[in-house]
């Protein structure tokens, strides 16, 4: 079985369900341009080549008019994916985000559906607080809306199938630094995820979170590079005999609360890693639906180790200060245990 | 002003209680003269009232945990006298797991140290208290109570007395047939004449001329009691406790078997008080009724001798050459070699065993001392 | 301009009819306090509802606004659908899930309406993409006031319309007041229309209060955009008799100016002009208002008699 980055599994997911199903298209900045990047992060490379500039739509630098007219598209039966560039730049086009594609079906009664995929990519890279936000949290707060985070090649390429299928809006972010895009677009501190992802063709349902690592001492739930940040946390506490077992949640919307319920029923103790802003974020949810849920189960407290609440800094000393790292997940999994 | 519970003095012997039970649980309210808590003196089970009107607030002595007289146990305090802090701290805290399991496993966890932060009892707390429950492969039942009491006695009359045992066979093929006599003739009266009495009637007769077997050893004085006060060993479910018949030499034989009657039942239903434990000079111990052939009986200090009776039998016994089946009963007496020695308990005997062979003697009258028709 | 047959004339006629009693009989049973929420009103822009959607195919689109009663009517959606959906009825259009602003019937060809001012406007331009994408020779009518072309959506999605050659018309309703602000205060051009050359893409004014103008112009517009000739920016000049909506009691224009533009109230002037032309009847003139009325009456008890839908239907229809 091949073994793909996360930027090739998302490629070869937009190219199969683009042959398989006539009515998707891409729509962007620079996804198509000949001779240019495939999109900022190389995952539409070549797909224009392939598909012609009918299937791959660049467009202006105006966000509202990409997702509107993706949503007015997906109304009249097309399978749109639509990108922005960085996921920053979704607050440009949020009034059609949230106020159209997430509620044209419900205030509609149920007469058109918006089957509009939008990629998004995410997270810090050093490039300054308009480049840098964990933006997946929010979107989960506006009903209609799906939100998917693929963390590994093989959830990539299956969980954007789903996605394109998918009847409804669907936000798909993607962790910049796991693209392990190559070449003049690799990030300098990106981290090369390969794994093996299987040629035909396969899904990922959507709702279903995976265990990552199996342990018993403290469950983590973690996303994106956070995930990866605490499956190293994980293998340098197994050396000083803790065991903790990691839960990919892959979707935020739906969210698969029983694995984790199951998870802590048998750890008695819940860390949430989270690259987002700590108040209001995702991990809050997370804890309150085990509060509210497995409360019997818990041993300590329910603890969040999220980025502190500040835009993202500049300068990489800061920006590593900010965002919860390895040692800080180690920090707080032996504090949790004491 | 709270007010606080102390360790009741309530004339025993030993100076250190055993607290059996709290009848009220923390935080409870507790009126004047209610039943508060039970200790375990020497010899019985007592029940000590609350002094004052208010709520239990703090237990410092345990179930199950000894203390000296007028040791602190716990606070009754008015509800008023109550600070929220005092509340809030005295709040258990546990993780919800270990509430859980602890609930599931029926385990009280005021009784639970945790260490978790803050004092907190988590899981492992739990964990470790349900383990200890199950690892051991034997049943471990803590001696306490009645029972650690008796252990605390014995071990001291033990290692402190020196003991000698002297043993003599009595034929009681008389004594039986007086029973059957008795017996029948008291039928109406709904009163029946055991061995036991009709031993203690013939121990008393016997103390006319052997005093200084019904006489109480302390340190080097020989107290040599006036009156007979002979306790009987009644075994209950959890012990052995030993009410004592008082003044058996002023008694007849009936008195004797009606009061003894009386005592046993009694100390079958835990019913009996202090008083009836009090004074005894000497121990019988029958385990006729159990096939028991003969034993050795522990001293009850301070007292000098106690008697070990087996069961009556017929065995054949060679009389006049002949062998003939006769009734016999096993004795052993244990005395303290401080007091007595062989040659003055093996005519004691000898005494006591020719009264048991002529019992007659047992229905006569004592009049100052000595023996009348 | 009156070479359309009697039958289109009439057509013209009894709908801009239609949308006018419509809304009048419904402010009563808004005064009443029978339907929920507030209503925006079109009487006074029935011309350019009626011009624009008579000259579109049965299969071609259109989007609207929270202002959407008269594209409803027009377009084709069922009164009883409107009514019932007003009244909160589930045999609503949207199954008492919009409301007055969310009118819409896909299967008419009209979108569920928008009510963030100038959103729509993108939404018709992708169904457009849709359209050219598909190579089906449908085109779509997006309906706005004058308020949404200061919306940046107005910006981004003509310029695309444009680059993209896609076969939409931008009808924009002028008629003055960007709810209670006029537009004089917050546009420097007399016309909007001419915004449409930064885009590239044809601007045409067009007097409102006549439904031939407006059925012509969007004629022309349409069979433009069908022909792959790209969007084009229609402008109507008109006036609405209400408030912007009807707990506006619009102090803020002028007496003088609400009797100027109801001089020039599109149905009494059609109606005159076939009277002249002999093209209409007193007689048949009644017939139709009474018609007319009767439909309107048929809708109202419709809605009336309509069960109320069941509470736990609100958790319904959030995801397909």
């Amino acid at each position: 079985m091949p073994k793909l980055t996360i930027a090739e599994a998302i490629r070869e997911a937009l190219r199969e369900e683009m042959m398989r199903d006539s009515s998707v298209f891409l729509i962007g900045e620079d996804i198509g341009i000949p001779g240019g990047w495939g999109g900022p992060f190389t995952v539409t490379q070549g797909l224009a080549e392939e598909f012609g500039h009918e299937r791959v739509i660049d467009t202006p630098i105006s966000e509202t008019g990409i997702v509107g007219l993706a949503i007015g598209a997906a109304m009249m039966g097309f399978r749109p994916v639509a990108e922005v560039q960085y996921c920053d730049f979704l607050f440009c086009a949020m009034d059609q985000i949230a106020n159209q594609a997430a509620k044209l079906r419900y205030m509609s009664g149920g007469q058109v559906k918006v089957p509009l995929v939008l990629r998004a990519p995410t997270g810090a890279t050093g490039r300054g607080t308009q480049h840098a936000q964990s933006l997946e949290g929010l979107f989960i707060h506006i009903p209609g809306l799906k939100v998917v985070v693929p963390s590994t090649p093989y959830d990539a390429k299956g969980l954007l199938k789903s996605s394109i299928r998918d009847d409804n809006p669907v936000l798909f972010f993607e962790h910049k630094l796991l693209y392990g895009s190559r070449g003049a677009r690799k990030e300098r501190a990106g981290i090369e995820i390969l794994g093996e992802v299987p040629e035909e063709d396969y899904t990922i349902p959507l709702g279903i979170a995976d265990v990552k690592r199996v342990g018993k001492d403290i469950t983590i739930v973690a996303k994106l590079l956070m995930l990866h940040r605490s499956l190293e946390a994980a293998e340098e506490l197994s050396k000083e005999g803790i065991e903790v077992e990691v839960i990919d949640p892959r979707t935020l919307v739906p969210f698969d609360k029983e694995t984790i319920i199951n998870s802590v029923k048998k750890t008695n103790r819940l860390l949430i890693v989270d690259e987002g802003p700590k108040t209001g974020g995702w991990a809050a949810e997370v804890a309150a639906i085990i509060v509210e849920e497995a409360m019997d189960y818990l041993d300590a407290p329910v603890r969040r180790l999220c980025t502190y609440d500040v835009p993202i800094p500049f300068s990489p000393v800061l920006e590593s200060y900010v965002i919860p790292s390895k040692e800080r997940i180690i920090q707080a999994v032996k504090e949790m245990l004491m | 002003m709270p007010v606080e519970i102390v360790m009741p003095k309530l004339g025993q012997i030993s100076e250190e209680l055993t607290l059996l039970r709290w009848l009220k649980k923390k935080g409870e309210k507790v009126s004047k003269g209610e039943p508060l808590f039970e200790v375990l003196t020497d010899k019985a089970n007592m029940e000590v009232e609350a002094t004052t009107d208010g709520i239990l607030t703090d237990i410092f002595v345990n179930e199950g945990e000894t203390a000296p007289t007028l040791t602190v146990l716990g606070i009754i305090a008015k509800p008023e006298e109550i600070s929220s802090e005092e509340m809030i701290r005295d709040r258990i805290k546990a993780s919800p797991i270990a509430k859980k399991l602890a609930k599931e496993c029926n385990i009280d966890l005021s009784q639970i140290k945790g260490t978790g932060p803050d004092g907190r009892i988590v899981k492992e707390d739990i964990l470790k208290v349900i383990q200890n429950e199950e690892t051991v492969s034997e049943e471990i039942i803590p001696i306490s109570g009645i029972r650690r009491v008796i252990a605390q006695r014995m071990v001291e009359s033990k290692s402190s007395i020196p003991h000698f045992y002297i043993k003599t066979s009595i034929n009681m093929t008389e004594a039986v047939n007086l029973k059957k006599a008795l017996d029948a003739y008291l039928e109406k009266q709904g009163v029946t004449v055991s061995y036991s009495a009709m031993i203690i009637k013939a121990l008393a007769i016997a103390f006319l001329e052997f005093p200084v077997l019904n006489a109480l050893v302390k340190e080097d004085e020989l107290h040599i009691v006036k009156d007979i006060n002979i306790g009987i060993a009644v075994s209950l479910d959890d012990g052995v406790v030993v009410p004592v018949l008082h003044k058996v030499n002023e008694k007849t034989l009936i008195e004797i078997a009606k009061e003894l009657e009386g005592i046993v039942r009694k100390a079958r239903e835990g019913s009996l008080d202090a008083k009836a434990m009090d004074g005894g000079t000497f121990t019988l111990s029958n385990l006729g009724m159990y096939d028991v052939e003969e034993f050795t009986a522990i001293i009850n200090p301070p007292q000098v001798a106690i008697l070990a009776v087996g069961k009556i039998e017929e065995r054949p016994i060679v009389k006049n050459s002949q062998v003939t089946a006769q009734w016999m009963m096993s004795v052993t007496l244990s005395c303290d070699h401080r007091a007595v020695d062989g040659v003055l308990v093996g005519k004691f005997l000898e005494k006591l065993k020719f009264i048991l062979e002529n019992p007659f003697i047992l229905l006569l009258g004592v009049r100052e001392k000595r023996l009348c028709l | 301009m009156i070479n359309l047959e009697k039958e289109k004339l009439l057509l013209l006629y009894k709908q801009m009819l239609s949308i006018r009693l419509f809304e009048d009989r419904i402010y009563h049973f808004f005064l009443q306090g029978i339907i929920p929420s507030t209503l925006h009103q079109y009487q006074g822009q029935e011309a350019i509802a009626v011009g624009v959607c008579t000259a579109l195919n049965k299969d071609d689109f259109i989007t609207s606004t929270h202002r959407p009663h008269g594209h409803a009517i027009a377009k084709g959606v069922p009164m009883k659908k409107i009514t019932a959906e007003l009244f909160g009825k589930v045999t609503g259009c949207c199954r008492a899930k919009g409301g007055s602003m969310h009118i819409g019937d896909y299967s008419i060809g009209m979108l569920p309406a928008i009510a963030i001012v100038g959103s729509g406007i993108p939404i018709a331009t992708g169904v457009a993409l849709a359209f050219k994408l598909k190579k089906t020779k449908q085109v779509v009518v997006s309906f706005f006031g004058d308020g949404a072309s200061n919306q940046g959506s107005f910006h981004e999605s003509l310029n695309m319309a444009a680059v993209y050659n896609l076969p939409v018309v931008y009808v924009c309703e002028n008629n003055l007041y960007g709810a209670s602000t006029h537009i004089s205060k917050v546009m420097k051009l007399e016309n909007i229309a001419d915004r449409a050359s930064a885009y590239g893409i044809p601007g045409i004014v067009a007097d409102g209060m006549d439904v031939l103008e407006i059925y012509r112009v969007t004629n022309e517009a349409v069979e433009r955009a069908r022909e792959g000739g790209g969007p084009t920016l229609i402008e109507c000049k008109t006036y609405r008799y209400s408030g912007h909506s009807r707990s506006d009691p619009a102090k803020y224009r002028p007496k003088e100016e609400v009797d100027f533009w109801k001089a020039k109230d599109p149905i009494l002037q059609f109606r005159r002009k076939m009277f002249e032309m002999n093209i209409l009847t007193q007689e048949e003139d009644e017939k139709i208002k009474s018609e007319v009325e009767k439909e309107v009456e048929v809708a109202i008890n419709f809605a009336i008699e309509s069960p109320l839908p069941s509470p736990e239907t609100a958790l319904e229809d959030v995801y397909a």
